[in-house]
């Protein structure tokens, strides 16, 4: 009895040390890094509690944005849809991956919400049904994992944690229209015009394209249709079955929109004309419309054609070349 | 010395010694979350807390002094326009709390309301204060070094509130949005946006200051609630009455439907419900 107290004393004074102690770190975890956007207006990158930014972590995701590894069959790698030059988009119909990290809604229904890191998560273990057991067999891998967060085993969350890392230095701020905001060049007198349009009720786009980020993490319904024939026509209704949200889908950024065609949901609008015809004249008034959309009962805002040509050329404004070609977001 | 070889008076000392450094870990403080001196980590109570005041903004969306039930709502306005509510968002900002003697105490630098988020329609300051509280006053809108280009924090919802260069910069003072019946029979979309305008037509601020007298309400150690309409039918209410068949569907750049709407919505918008206690202990 008495070698039994003895014993209980021991353990309970190692118990009541241990407790106050932190558990020791397997391996080192590699130093933070952050990104900064140096210009006007232009939010902070996300921070994500569990998902500390590294360049370990981003490296990592860079090569498996660009690795086909994350389809079961190999097959297709998130860059087989977004191409760099593309502004990360592609002829398919798919949002382009610029300025993502700073969203907390995701796809053209609004149906991911929260961080980038969700919407990895969504990519991971639904868009591609990652097979972890190929990255797990990896060596490669497998050390690249330990190196940025300190795991041997790989999850699907480490996936979605590299990927979305990568996805926060994706950003776009060095347009021609972000040089002429930073006073360090002009814009034409036409492209004066088109900015006069763009940030007016005249065209009012920039209600839901709003600077810098030219997108509001907001969902809207915009005239395109009263019928709503498909599923992925139904917009943000999937998410709520709310009747009012018939037709509703995330605002698209505009941050290279020249190149990013085709353009709306379904992807009917070739040229950024078409679109602009759209707004000025092919407007389809309804319960649900926004409304933002100006003079939605005579079919949009009229645009004469030097100032959709004004607006066209505003547009093109937002071509970021140094995005398109910035060596860091290159395949590695 | 017992048979283990440790002595009884050893043994005792080492059961102490263990039982503190379990208990070492608990600390003691003020473990009420209301209190100025309150402790995340105490786990035991010491008698400490030290509670004062707060006090609390409680913003109601109400039409001719009825609940806002927005998107379902049919209501019509004194210019007989019929019409339903889909968006209100809004700044208040310099909103202040006057106590007899002269002390005064900022409940917020600036707020931003959205009548479809509730969290966002009510605002506390912590720890003020007591004493007795003469009058609530705000301002409508922004001035200063506020109301300008990128002041406020990039988040998304200032972004989205962003008052474009081309009119003046700044900030929306309010979105308040929805459709009306025109007269051609037609659902028309209105856009009641407010903010300073400067174009080539001029300037023009609709920004302005209201004063809610609360006669001297004495505020102890509790959460002092001050309810406060924004009754959104006084927007159309006044002289002369808003009437969205001739301001059309924005408004941004009329200069007259911004100074008239200012004028309207010094008399007849804000509205002190009800001030109540909430306790703090």
């Amino acid at each position: 009895m008495g070698r039994a107290l003895g014993l209980v004393a021991i353990l309970a004074l190692f118990t009541g040390l241990s407790a106050c102690i932190p558990p020791e770190t397997e391996c080192e975890t590699p130093m933070p890094v952050t990104i900064e956007v140096n210009h006007p207006g232009f939010p902070k990158v996300p921070e994500h509690p569990e998902n500390q930014l590294t360049d370990k972590g981003i490296a990592l995701g860079r090569k498996l944005y660009y690795d086909p590894i994350l389809h079961p069959e190999g097959k297709q790698s998130c860059s087989s849809c977004h191409l760099q030059e593309k502004s990360f988009s592609s002829d398919a119909i798919v949002l382009p991956h610029v300025n993502l990290g700073f969203d907390h809604l995701y796809l053209w229904n609004g149906s991911i919400q929260g961080s980038i890191e969700d919407a990895m998560m969504f990519e991971v273990n639904e868009f591609f049904k990652t097979d972890l057991a190929k990255l797990n067999a990896s060596t490669d891998y497998m050390a690249l994992f330990k190196d940025a967060f300190c795991v041997d085993q790989i999850e699907s969350k480490h996936v979605a944690y590299a990927l979305a890392q990568f996805f926060k230095t994706m950003n776009s701020y060095n347009a021609k229209y972000d040089q002429y905001i930073r006073k360090e060049t002009t814009l034409t007198t036409e492209e004066r015009r088109g900015e006069l349009i763009f940030f007016s009720e005249l065209g009012d786009c920039f209600h839901c394209h709003s600077a810098p980020l030219f997108k509001d993490n907001l969902v809207h319904n915009t005239g395109l249709m009263v019928e709503y024939p498909t599923e992925h026509d139904k917009g943000y209704y999937v998410v709520t079955k709310n009747p009012a949200d018939l037709g509703k889908f995330k605002t698209p950024t505009l941050r290279n929109v020249a190149l990013t065609g085709p353009y709306m949901h379904d992807g009917r609008f070739e040229t950024l004309e078409e679109v602009i015809d759209f707004y000025s004249y092919g407007v389809i008034n309804q319960d649900n419309i926004d409304p933002l959309m100006k003079q939605a009962h005579k079919g949009g805002v009229a645009l004469d054609p030097d100032d959709m040509a004004a607006l066209v050329a505003f547009l093109h404004t937002l071509t970021d070349e140094s995005f398109l070609t910035n060596p860091d977001l290159s395949r590695p | 010395m017992n048979k283990i070889g440790i002595a009884r008076p050893t043994l005792m000392a080492l059961l102490s010694i263990s039982i503190f450094q379990l208990s070492s870990c608990k600390e003691k403080g003020c473990t009420n979350p209301n209190a100025v001196n309150y402790e995340e980590s105490a786990e035991k109570d010491d008698g400490s807390c030290d509670i004062k005041s707060y006090l609390t903004l409680d913003l109601k969306m109400k039409v001719a002094d009825e609940d806002l039930e927005l998107g379902t709502g049919s209501y019509t306005n004194s210019a007989a326009n019929a019409y339903k509510v889909e968006r209100v968002l809004f700044y208040l900002s310099e909103i202040t709390a006057h106590y007899q003697g002269g002390l005064s105490e900022e409940i917020a630098e600036y707020h931003y309301f959205d009548a479809s988020a509730p969290a966002t329609m009510t605002l506390t300051k912590k720890h003020v204060a007591q004493g007795k509280i003469d009058s609530l006053t705000f301002v409508f809108g922004m001035r200063g070094d506020l109301n300008k280009d990128y002041a406020l924090p990039a988040t998304t919802e200032h972004i989205n509130m962003q008052w474009p260069t081309p009119m003046g910069g700044g900030y929306h003072y309010m979105k308040f949005e929805g459709k009306f019946l025109g007269l051609d029979a037609e659902m028309h979309n209105y856009n009641i946006h407010m903010g300073r305008l400067v174009n080539s037509m001029g300037s023009t601020d609709p920004m302005f200051t209201l004063t809610l007298p609360l006669d001297g309400k004495d505020v102890g150690a509790v959460n002092f609630h001050m309810e406060v309409a924004m009754d959104l039918d006084g927007w159309f209410t006044g002289e002369k009455p808003y009437n969205m068949e001739d301001y059309g569907e924005g408004i941004m750049m009329n200069h007259e439907a911004q100074a008239l709407l200012r004028k309207n919505g010094m008399n007849d918008v804000f509205k002190l419900i009800k001030t109540w206690e909430e306790r703090l202990d």
